[in-house]
């Protein structure tokens, strides 16, 4: 319905670099490092279910962001052309989630219950083609070094024809370290046009490939990182409402940090338009909705059946002591981001659609805390402050990191990817490649 | 009460429309007074006649609380009428019940919104056909004014300043619409 | 270097062979003038479907529910498999015309009026069946909950109760939203009528005249029933899954279920409205409207669905040997190598691996190749429900109680029949309403303007 309007002329930005930003980060990685060195002194099992938690969610948010950006090459969408960089920055966490992992492959009987299980449970003894201590690494290793990888590729493709252009118009202006990282990802530089439809077809070819993998391997994660710990509990959906909330909290942390690059420079401000934030706020009251009816969906199931193995997981959530933060998360991640943004003012306003995804993005975090814990730990006390304190240490990198995207690369992408007619002709110039995959 | 007579302009082109009433507009003539056909929603043209927000969503929203009403106090109040437990389930099971609500929520707020459509739109209206042109569902836009004789050729001025492919007079003014 | 089009230049680019506004009109309403011989022999083979179902109906009211194979364990069959296959085939008119309308995808205007129809016809035939399954279907008023002499309601904490609310809502609300959509449509369709023709369709279209106060309601309401038939569309699918995976059944109870099936009904749908689409596009000769690129982004939603649909497969599979419960794992095991393998082997052949074709370009570009894909999901869908149905019913807890179920003849022609009942509607609805939506589809075409007139003049 409502029309695209984009100019014909997008200008090279960057977010202006920041002492005091660089300064928060270095603050928050050394109050979470000591934060998690006088945990692993007190309570080092405690400490490490903390690591786990943070891990999943800031990786999950991250790789979130990057299918959401997968999700617009694969639809073509328009819309988002000023934001679209932004959901891409958050690739600059991932080489740092892949070795703030390495520490957790160490984890053995301190962490899954079923590594003691195997000796005497005889419905453990069943899963141990899968429940093993070298599958598991290998799997976890190699999947997330194959998504990653991937999505780190996209993102330099998706980059390299906007940098090859601050090359050629200086763009990239007296700043160091823009300059050498444009130069150093534009090498074998083919032509602006060459590059923009060579860029163009491998993100087209990629994106599908992005989103599947995605998907099994954030299944696997949640499996071998949340659901393993409860070794007798399954449930089919439990990968995919692993991964469909990590998909929101990717959309949920864009419409942030668009609003975020919004205020920080005027003129970025005129081009993430309201329009824009709409349309990000429309996404992730769509994703609240979808993410209460997943919980749903496995709630209700579960609740009815009344089987004794299963019900033990939820059951366990809703009781004392857990109780609370359950309902907690239930009001963070459903109820009030709900209300609040079902109106079409909330999404459009900046302060308030910063607000309710940073309510989202609380509740998001609870919500994977609760995935793991409960499982492996009486709950007496639920939860401490070093939970979150060890989180700081997470939150440091990844500020620093999308920050580091945003200062280093253009805010705004600026090629545009082709509409289909174009793609055509473009086809029919450099000779027919038919039959190559989407 | 003075006599209101209309005049109803067809146009070709979509910008003529919007230019039209934009003018009309300017001349003071009021929303009321103007009426414009389109054979598509036009954002331009809604936006040239100056409107704001559709009354239809207080329709939608009070119509989707209601259903939800309606639903959990169907579930509960039939459940408590005969208490049976069935499936070792409690008399009063909300889970089970929150589909019902669910599903009357929707029905309800469906209902209501196309309930508000016709009342806002003054449909269904079956009379005569005097100010219409069929080529309004096909091509052409079409912009009908009704004022009283004087300001009446003032909107013809108006009106026909923006080449429309043809005008017609209409004796009896508002009361055919 | 910055290559962005405005919506409206997409629209001369989606439809590169739609001329003007009045072109639309011509050659859509031009579909209601006097039908082909192609038209009447498809009608005749439709309505000879229908006349085999009631036949079937009729004789298994007169003999009772004996004539179906149905018996202990086995109490569903091919009736309620055939119930949630319609279920399904109506959702991705629901989403073609709802949720691609909030997501703004700008090639669903010329598909979504004939899926949108579909959706309705295919809630119609899907309500039957229930029904049909009833055997004494005089007595399907029970489940309406109304003040009976014995003060006895329905019981709100079953599932099947659920259902019943769920799919009078989903007809409800679609057939509403459909009626919406069509009205200004329906008047442009009175404006080129003469005689009863014309008098009936003022009568449908309330009157409607394109005012600028109707076209503003209009579209607000639009947004708002779209807004409550998306939820809707998830709801329905997941209630009806919720039919099995409320029960303790192996093989039923998983909480995938309700995205499984919504994803799986979509699935089925948008093959069903290729199936649908191609020979209409032949047979009206709507080749400017359905173009290619259209059929092009139905295949590709095909994959995601298949996709979604392999995943819930693999990991039911998965977690069927991961439970380390013996039933679970007999259950699955069963499936692909029990007595029911040859269900299940369609199934997993027909929705996993034949959409793979559909990765390739060339396969999503040619209309014959989507047909023939088309069909064969159609055929993987039903058994897909049949699998899930029969299979886990047969192979419950206890081997004594293990058994086996094959469809009789009264059933399979219930079944085939109910298609002959569906394009009977089908058939009559692109005779008498505008089966591409006139008004919706100028919205993506570019509006006439009197500064662009003169370049044309000059071309």
């Amino acid at each position: 319905m409502a029309q695209t309007h984009s100019p014909g002329e997008i200008p090279l930005r960057y977010l202006p670099r920041s002492p005091r930003a660089s300064l928060v980060s270095a603050l928050l990685v050394l109050g979470g490092g000591a934060a998690f060195g006088f945990a692993l002194f007190r309570d080092p099992q405690l400490a490490w279910r903390a690591y786990v938690v943070n891990w999943l969610y800031f990786t999950s948010v991250a790789a979130g962001a990057l299918v959401l950006y997968s999700v617009w090459v694969i639809t073509k969408a328009r819309w988002c052309w000023p934001v679209r960089r932004i959901a891409l920055a958050f690739a600059a966490f991932l080489p740092f989630s892949f070795l703030l992992f390495l520490p957790m492959l160490g984890l053995r009987e301190d962490y899954f219950p079923w590594i003691e299980a195997m000796g005497h449970d005889p419905v453990v003894q069943r899963k141990a083609a899968y429940l093993n201590i070298p599958f598991l690494l290998t799997r976890n290793l190699v999947g997330l070094a194959l998504l990653f990888g991937v999505f780190l590729y996209m993102a330099y493709r998706s980059l390299r024809p906007d940098l090859g252009l601050a090359n050629s118009s200086g763009g990239a202006g007296q700043e160091r370290g823009r300059r050498s990282w444009a130069e150093r990802l534009t090498q074998n530089w083919g032509g602006q046009e060459h590059e923009e439809v060579s860029s163009h077809r491998r993100l087209a070819t990629l994106a599908p490939v992005a989103v599947i993998l995605y998907a099994v391997v954030m299944s696997v994660v949640a499996f071998d990182w949340a659901m393993s710990l409860e070794p007798h509990w399954f449930s089919t959906l439990f990968g995919g409402w692993f991964f469909m909330g990590a998909f929101w909290g990717g959309v949920a942390a864009t419409a942030w940090t668009a609003v975020y690059v919004k205020r920080q420079d005027p003129d970025l401000g005129k081009l993430i338009g309201s329009q824009q934030l709409h349309d990000l706020g429309k996404l992730t009251f769509a994703f609240t909705v979808f993410w209460a009816y997943l919980f749903w969906s496995q709630y209700l199931v579960i609740w009815y059946g009344k089987l004794p193995w299963e019900q033990l997981w939820v059951v366990k959530r809703s009781e004392d002591p857990w109780a609370l933060l359950s309902l907690m998360t239930i009001l963070l991640c459903f109820v009030i981001p709900f209300a609040g943004l079902l109106g079409r003012k909330p999404k459009m306003t900046p302060w308030s659609l910063r607000l309710f995804t940073s309510v989202i993005l609380v509740g998001l975090w609870l919500e994977r805390y609760l995935m793991v814990v409960p499982s492996v730990h009486d709950g007496h006390p639920p939860i401490t402050l070093l939970e979150p304190a060890v989180g700081l240490l997470f939150l440091g990198v990844f500020l620093a990191s999308v920050r580091w995207f945003l200062t280093t690369f253009p805010v705004v992408q600026v090629w545009q990817p082709m509409v289909e007619g174009e793609l055509l002709e473009a086809e029919g110039k450099g000779g027919s490649r038919r039959g190559a995959a989407v | 009460m003075t006599e209101r007579r209309g005049i109803l302009a067809s146009y070709d082109y979509l910008d003529s429309a919007v230019e039209a009433i934009e003018a009309l507009r300017q001349a003071g003539f009021k929303r009321k007074e103007i009426r414009a056909f389109a054979p598509v929603p036009e954002h331009q043209l809604e936006h040239a006649m100056g409107y704001r927000q559709s009354p239809v969503r207080v329709f939608a929203f009070t119509g989707a609380l209601t259903g939800t009403a309606t639903g959990f106090a169907l579930a509960m109040f039939t459940s408590m009428d005969w208490p049976l437990v069935t499936g070792g389930k409690p008399i009063v099971s909300i889970p089970a019940f929150v589909v019902i609500g669910f599903e009357l929520t929707i029905l309800f707020g469906a209902l209501a919104t196309v309930l508000g459509f016709f009342i806002n739109a003054g449909l269904p209206k079956w009379k005569s056909r005097v100010i219409y042109d069929p080529e309004f569902s096909s091509g052409r836009f079409g912009v009908y004014v009704s004022a009283s004789q004087d300001r009446l050729e003032r909107a013809r001025e108006i009106l026909v300043a923006q080449e429309p492919a043809e005008v017609r007079e209409d004796s009896e003014g508002w009361g055919h619409a | 270097m910055a290559t962005v089009t405005s919506e409206q230049e997409r629209g001369a680019l989606t439809h590169p062979d739609v001329q003007s506004f009045s072109q639309v009109n011509r050659d859509i309403l031009k579909v209601l003038s006097r039908p082909g011989r192609g038209w009447w022999a498809l009608f005749l083979a439709a309505t000879a479907g229908m006349v085999v179902f009631f036949g079937a109906w009729g004789y298994l009211v007169a003999r009772g529910m004996g004539v179906a194979g149905l018996n202990n364990p086995v109490g569903w069959g091919a009736l309620i498999t055939t119930f949630v296959f319609w279920v399904g085939i109506a959702h991705s008119g629901t989403l073609i015309s709802a949720i691609l309308f909030l997501f703004r995808a700008p090639w669903r205007q010329s598909i979504y009026r004939a899926a949108e129809a579909m959706t309705v016809f295919a809630v119609m035939t899907a309500g039957l069946f229930p029904l049909i399954h009833l055997g004494r279907v005089w007595h399907g008023y029970w489940l309406i909950p109304y003040p009976n002499e014995r003060f006895l309601w329905p019981n709100f904490r079953s599932p099947l109760l659920w259902d019943v609310f769920a799919v009078t809502t989903y007809f409800t609300v679609s057939a509403v939203f459909f009626y919406l959509g069509t009205i200004p449509d329906v008047a442009a369709a009175r404006d080129q009528a003469k005689g009863l023709r014309r008098k009936l369709y003022e009568l449908v279209s309330l009157g409607w005249r394109g005012t600028d106060r109707e076209w503003h309601h209009f579209g607000k309401a639009y947004v708002f029933l779209a807004a409550f038939a998306t939820p809707l569309v998830l709801s329905v699918h997941s209630v009806v899954s919720w039919d099995f995976a409320m029960s303790i059944v192996p093989g039923w109870h998983a909480t995938i279920f309700a995205p499984y099936f919504v994803a799986g009904a979509i699935f089925s749908g948008v093959a069903m409205v290729i199936t649908l689409a191609v020979p209409m596009r032949k047979l009206f000769k709507l080749e400017a409207y359905l173009t290619v690129r259209h059929f092009d982004a139905m295949a590709k939603l095909l994959i995601l669905t298949s996709l979604i649909v392999l995943y819930a497969y693999l990991t039911e599979f998965f977690m069927a040997w991961y439970s380390g419960e013996e039933v679970e794992r007999s259950s699955f095991w069963n499936r692909v190598f029990g007595p029911y393998w040859w269900a299940t082997w369609t199934m997993l052949v027909c929705n996993g691996l034949v959409p793979v074709l559909l990765w390739f370009r060339r396969v999503r570009r040619s209309i014959p190749a989507l047909f023939v894909i088309s069909i064969f999901i159609n055929i993987g869908m039903w058994f897909e429900r049949f699998v899930i149905i029969v299979t886990s019913l047969s192979h419950e807890y206890i081997p004594f109680a293990f058994g086996m179920y094959r469809p009789t003849w009264v059933e399979m022609a219930i079944v085939l029949g109910s298609f002959g009942w569906f394009f009977f509607w089908f058939l009559i609805f692109t005779r008498v309403l505008p089966p591409v939506a006139i008004a919706e589809l100028k919205e993506v075409l570019p509006a006439p303007f009197r500064r662009g007139a003169e370049k044309e003049a000059a071309a």
